[in-house]
């Protein structure tokens, strides 16, 4: 995997228009939500990204893993601390043409959550599967 | 002694340290992400368990309400904010961050 860069032509996402296959993005989630701002941003990123998608410009990709799978639990009720729940924007991600979502089987296991504690359902992954979804990227932005 | 811990215990050592020196009988707060720890059937609820054996152990709820945490460890008290504050009045307080 090369180091994260988006265009060999030097600039943004998707260059100018320049031809050629998509590049592949992970947006990789490894924070809890609340106690952060990492999750927060993250989303704020999938959002952003779902445009450049629009235009072909690159193929987008969200994992979970170690305390980012609390980002998608459902029952967040976040009222008393006076902030909206995260978890409820990801349910609306595909249509911002995000749908391709994964979650790593072991994050899980150690949080006592199955699929079904979830919002969305992304492809649990194992060990083998995480590492050949890392590898197949061009980049990964990590929150 | 009140030690307060606000990290989630998978990614930090927080609360393992602050068990590791907290005299027996001192309370200890989660809030933040320091409630994950409080959860049942995890992968660190023995570090819960075993701090329960020595020291009462709360969780704040306005943390595990967003979290949508709702299958506790057996003996670890709910308290809202006003029950933080006459903790922290009652004691003083060690901030575990």
């Amino acid at each position: 995997m090369e180091a994260v860069e988006f265009s060999e032509h030097g600039g943004h996402v998707g260059g100018t228009g320049a031809a050629g296959p998509p590049k592949k993005v992970l947006v990789l989630m490894r924070k809890a939500p609340y106690g952060s701002l990492y999750n927060w941003e993250g989303l704020q990123v999938l959002l952003i990204m779902g445009a450049y998608k629009m235009q072909g410009a690159v193929d987008v990709a969200v994992a979970f893993v170690d305390d980012g799978v609390f980002a998608i639990t459902q029952g967040q009720d976040s009222t008393l601390l006076g902030v909206k729940p995260t978890a409820k924007t990801y349910p609306a991600l595909p249509d911002f043409e995000i749908d391709r979502f994964y979650v790593d089987e072991q994050s899980l296991a150690d949080r006592n959550l199955t699929l079904d504690d979830l919002v969305i359902k992304p492809e649990p992954l194992d060990a083998a599967g995480m590492a050949r979804l890392l590898g197949e990227q061009d980049a990964v932005l990590p929150f | 002694m009140l030690f307060t811990v606000n990290k989630s215990p998978y990614l930090h050592s927080n609360l393992e340290t602050c068990l590791r020196v907290a005299p027996d009988g001192a309370p200890l707060v989660l809030y933040e992400d320091g409630v994950y720890a409080a959860v049942a059937g995890t992968r660190v609820e023995g570090l819960v368990l075993r701090a329960l054996a020595q020291h009462p152990v709360y969780a704040v709820e306005a943390d595990l309400k967003a979290r949508g945490i709702e299958r506790l460890i057996e003996g670890v008290r709910v308290i809202d904010y006003a029950g933080f504050v006459e903790l922290v009045e009652q004691h003083p307080v060690v901030p575990w961050l």
